[in-house]
């Protein structure tokens, strides 16, 4: 009883929310990623997951974004985060995942990674969403194997999983100083304008303008 | 020498015990300031010492690229012009970066630390097989491909010092094993242990290509006399337009805490100066009665025609004379007895500790010896032109000083003196001044208080026996000299019912801490590990000490009104005010929820959760803010607040303000949220586990990562030794200082008492020439000391109590007070006691004199 009345309660709050305008007939597209997503040293409004919505817009489609992003999360946090949005209604139907920066940052056994990740897109096709996968790479100073071995997990699992791969999220922006706040990993705005058009030829085909 | 100078001799000579009392005094107060002022140097110099161990240099310039030929250029040219010619300047340059290593059966990721020769320029190392190591130390790293690691990359590598360990595209020999690292007390736990190794061999790694992560340090160390400040500011103006490098300063680079502490530091020195104030108090009075005895003297030298200028001249050469003493008499306390203190204070000592006196601290003493004891004493002089000598040629009169009012502006240079003082110890203007106008605060509500309770007495206590009519009469009868004496005990009272009260809060804060405080935070534990990281923790005999789940929320409303788009600006830039402003625009905050408020927390307004989250109501959840955040938001209980939580919106209202005692290293959150809410949310928790000797700490650490490898795990523990050993430093020092302002408290109450009982010599001779009972006059002499012993001593201690739970709300954030009732008590009736005893024997020596002696014979 108390799942369906909190499942009713995600559904009105999800009303609530700060755009409810014709719910019912938008696009849910769910990002779930890190601080690249959440958009650290940016205002949300300047992070891709809102320009990719303000864009898509003005493109004709009917969407919403949702940032699930969250500074230094790991993919170990992805099938809870997406079990938490499959609850709330509209339903997302389209899932950017965009995690596993930090897993290689923090040189976490890349096995573990791929598992969560593999849970996760699992948990998605069990719900019938729609997945792009955003591929992500380590700076070289961690050394060839570990960096070589992190960058073809994605890949890997688009394959097995025959999904869409954007193949680097971060292309054009990561190490060019101009592009990102001066810690050198997160995009400033105008970075955050190139992870846009990155991002949005992959969700394009996934969505029909009404 | 002059008719004058040779008088002030003979007159310091011949009063040999006022002159000696006078000094002794004075010279217990400038002790205080003599002492701390040592303490405060040393403890200094050890913090400036770690946080520069902590740079490893006094200055750094860092980005995340490398210097270009130009920048290298400007930055040397400007460094050479801020130095004095001929200065010396020691540099070294350093690369970090993070990077996976590999035995032959595993890998792992380490912090790499490149290092030229010179490292560290500030700090030392200690190596297991080299032992502690600084300046040319690291030579070896350079010539051959060595590392020195820490110890956790031998136990999860399966490494042993001897082995290769491979790094990037080169092999090195583990030639040592770090066991304590530079800046900290041991080796704290970090994202990744350190691997030290040569900048030389930095390159055959073939590590470093483009988009390679690294930091690239230049460090310097300036001569000992060059403020450091003030060459960076130099820096960052010439540097200006290269915004990607940041120049810090080694207190800069030191933790938040290092620096509150060097703050807490700097107050210390406003302790030794009540102490000093007591004793210029003390030095008032005992002068005022010395004068008052003299009028008569003084009166006859004036007749015999030494100009009243030469009574000055007299008089204020007696006072530098004396002066001049008490700082020598301090200076030789400060000589014998400071070298006694780092064994009295055992553990608590810095180790930089220098108590070596300097010339500096001779010239503090005399000049606040002088100026303590003209400022205070100079004022009563201006009442020798009042003196009357005529009056000696009347029968049955007395040429007698008497101090009024009209003299209070006189004191206006003292309380400038003071607050000066309060300026420079305190090194804030804003402290000093408050804590000046807080003295006059005090003296200016005693004055009242006195006033209004002589009143009362007169009012309520005229209908008692004759003695105490008698007693009261004598106080009313003399508002300027009860008055005045009410406020110099009570300010004494005050003062020495709030430093021992000062030091309890510290200590009681020192203890929480100790006994709280956790080793070990453990962070991103993932929402399905709570329950076997608690048994794991259990078999590992290190249970988690605290354990609470968390959600990132973004603030969308407040009270309704959508919050408006905010450019975060970029934080690495910013100074540390900055950043903390941005922090608080930022609407994304971590939440928790719990229903029962901790120890350190305290319900300000509203009411506590009223338990887990009715989901049938469909009202919004209730939400428990920290009070600082309600002042920034602007909100208070009853408001409504929405989040988006992950996508989800989240109505809340304000159910409770709390106070939070951020300071004792609990986690804890600005905002909390009514239990049931976030159950299902995605998030995960934060745990703490308490303190563990080092060597279980570290296997525990490489557990944990084994068992969960995606548990973060910071160690807190040596900061908070450091932390706790400088508050235990300052704890300590006050300590001593309670002491010493009990002493020079004490001094002051005595010099009181003998300055009233010197004054009521004509009434009680009077009373005894009226054929007044001895035991009458007694009682009278008795009642009336009692009385305004009493009355002032009383209103010190509240006052003090008063005083001392202002500063426990605001100094130390309501920590657990622990009161000591029975001290106040103890030096109200002390002084009583000291009141009536030293009224009791003048009056005797009194009433044993011929009537006519008292009586102008």
């Amino acid at each position: 009883m108390r799942y369906v009345i909190f499942v009713m309660m995600l559904c009105l709050s999800a009303l609530a929310s700060p755009t409810p305008a014709l719910a019912a007939e938008e696009t849910v597209i769910l990002m779930l990623g890190d601080s690249l997503t959440e958009g650290t040293g940016v205002a949300p409004e300047q992070a891709y997951p809102a320009l990719v919505e303000a864009q898509l817009r003005r493109e004709g489609y009917r969407v919403r974004v949702i940032n699930a992003g969250i500074g230094g999360s790991t993919t170990a946090t992805a099938p809870a985060r997406l079990r938490w949005h499959l609850r709330a209604r509209p339903k997302p139907r389209i899932l950017l995942l965009a995690l596993g920066a930090n897993d290689g940052m923090r040189g976490l056994p890349l096995a573990q990674s791929r598992k969560h990740l593999a849970a996760t897109l699992d948990l998605a096709r069990q719900h019938q969403l729609q997945i792009v996968l955003a591929g992500m790479q380590i700076p070289p100073n961690f050394g060839k194997a570990y960096t070589a071995e992190f960058k073809a997990m994605y890949p890997a699992l688009a394959k097995a999983y025959k999904l869409p791969l954007i193949p680097f999220l971060l292309d054009g922006v990561a190490a060019q100083p101009a592009l990102n706040i001066s810690d050198g990993i997160h995009p400033n705005p105008a970075g955050h304008k190139i992870l846009a058009r990155n991002v949005l030829p992959y969700l394009r085909p996934l969505l029909k303008k009404p | 020498m002059p008719l004058w100078l040779r008088l002030a001799f003979k007159e310091c000579l011949h009063h040999r015990s006022f002159s000696f009392f006078f000094a002794l005094n004075l010279a217990l107060g400038l002790f205080g300031l003599v002492a701390i002022d040592t303490f405060k140097t040393a403890i200094q110099a050890d913090l400036s010492l770690r946080s520069r161990a902590i740079l490893t240099a006094d200055l750094s310039v860092s980005g995340i690229r490398p210097l270009s030929e130009a920048e290298q250029q400007q930055l040397q040219q400007t460094l050479q012009q801020a130095l004095p010619t001929g200065a010396q300047l020691q540099q070294t340059t350093e690369r970090t970066l993070y990077s996976m290593v590999r035995s032959e059966t595993a890998s792992r990721l380490v912090d790499l630390q490149a290092v030229e020769d010179h490292f560290p320029l500030y700090g030392e190392l200690e190596l297991q097989q080299q032992g502690l190591v600084n300046g040319q130390s690291a030579k070896r790293l350079n010539t051959a491909p060595e590392v020195w690691v820490y110890p956790e990359v031998l136990a999860q590598l399966g490494l042993k010092l001897g082995d290769s360990l491979q790094i990037g595209e080169q092999s090195f020999v583990i030639a040592d094993v770090v066991q304590k690292d530079v800046g900290t007390s041991g080796i704290g736990f970090r994202l990744a242990p350190r691997v030290y190794l040569g900048q030389r061999w930095l390159e055959a790694t073939d590590l470093i290509q483009p988009g390679s992560r690294l930091s690239y340090y230049q460090l310097y160390r300036l001569p000992a006399d060059i403020a450091v400040a003030s060459v960076a500011e130099a820096l960052r103006e010439k540097m200006v337009d290269n915004r990607d490098l940041r120049i810090r300063t080694h207190t800069e680079a030191s933790e938040d805490l290092l620096r509150s502490l060097n703050n807490l530091n700097d107050y210390l020195g406003l302790v030794a100066l009540v102490a000093l104030f007591l004793a210029s108090i003390g030095a008032t009075y005992l002068f005022r009665s010395f004068l008052f005895q003299r009028s008569r003297e003084i009166a006859v030298l004036l007749s015999l025609g030494l100009s009243p200028r030469a009574i000055w001249a007299l008089y204020l050469a007696q006072l530098l004379i004396l002066g001049t003493f008490a700082a020598l008499l301090a200076l030789v306390f400060a000589r014998l007895l400071l070298p006694v203190l780092p064994w009295l204070l055992g553990d608590f000592v810095p180790p930089a500790l220098d108590l070596r006196l300097n010339l500096r601290l001779f010239a503090l003493a005399v000049l606040l010896g002088l100026g303590g004891s003209l400022f205070f004493c100079l004022p009563l002089l201006r009442y020798l032109n009042n003196l009357r000598p005529a009056v000696l040629f009347r029968e049955n009169a007395q040429p007698t000083l008497r101090f009024g009012w009209r003299g209070l502006p006189a004191y206006l240079p003292a309380l400038l003196l003071y607050g000066g003082l309060a300026v420079w110890q305190s090194r804030s203007w804003w402290i000093g001044s408050l804590l000046t106008l807080a003295f006059v605060l005090a003296g200016s509500l005693l004055a009242l208080g006195a006033y209004g309770l002589l009143k009362a007495c007169e009012r309520l206590l005229s209908g008692g026996g004759l003695a105490l009519r008698l007693a009261i009469r004598s106080l009313a009868r003399q508002p300027v000299a009860s008055v005045s004496a009410f406020i110099a005990i009570g300010l004494a009272v005050l003062l020495l019912t709030l430093i021992p009260q000062l030091r309890n809060g510290l200590l009681a804060e020192l203890d929480y801490t100790s006994t709280q405080a956790p080793a070990l935070f453990l962070f991103d534990i993932q929402d399905d590990q709570p329950e076997a990281l608690k048994s794991f923790l259990q078999k590992q005999q290190a249970p988690l000490q605290t354990l609470y789940p968390m959600v990132r929320m973004q603030l969308t409303h407040i009270k309704g009104q959508k919050l408006s788009r905010q450019n975060p600006a970029d934080a690495s830039r910013m100074t540390r005010e900055q950043r903390r402003q941005a922090s608080l625009q930022d609407r994304r905050h971590n939440i928790s929820s719990r229903q029962d408020l901790l120890p350190s927390e305290q319900l300000m307004a509203g009411r506590p959760f009223s338990g887990t989250y009715d989901w049938a109501r469909e009202a919004p959840a209730e939400l428990s803010l920290s009070q600082d955040l309600a002042e920034e938001l602007k909100v208070k209980v009853g408001d409504r607040l929405d989040f988006d939580l992950q996508g989800v919106a989240v109505a809340g209202e304000v159910a409770n303000l709390r106070k939070v005692r951020w300071t004792n290293f609990e986690p804890n959150f600005r905002i909390l949220i009514q239990p049931g809410v976030i159950d299902d949310a995605p998030k995960t928790w934060i745990g703490t586990v308490a303190a563990l000797p080092d060597d279980r700490k570290i296997a525990l650490q490489q557990a944990l990562v084994q068992a969960f490898p995606t548990l973060s795990i910071i160690d807190v523990s040596h900061l908070i030794v450091q932390v706790l050993r400088i508050l235990g430093q300052i704890a300590t020092i006050l300590q001593g200082m309670s002491l010493i302002v009990l002493l020079a408290g004490f001094a002051v109450l005595y010099a009181i008492a003998s300055y009233q009982a010197h004054e009521r010599v004509p009434e009680v001779a009077l009373l005894k020439v009226l054929g007044s009972p001895f035991g009458l006059i007694r009682r009278v002499v008795m009642l009336e000391f009692a009385l305004l012993s009493t009355l002032a001593a009383g209103s010190g201690a509240l006052a003090g109590l008063a005083t001392a739970s202002a500063i426990n709300v605001w100094v130390f954030d309501s920590s657990p007070w622990v009161w000591e009732p029975l001290l106040p008590l103890g030096l109200v009736l002390g002084c009583v006691l000291l009141g009536v005893m030293v009224g009791l024997i003048s009056t005797s020596r009194v009433l044993a004199t011929p009537p006519q002696r008292l009586l102008g014979g």
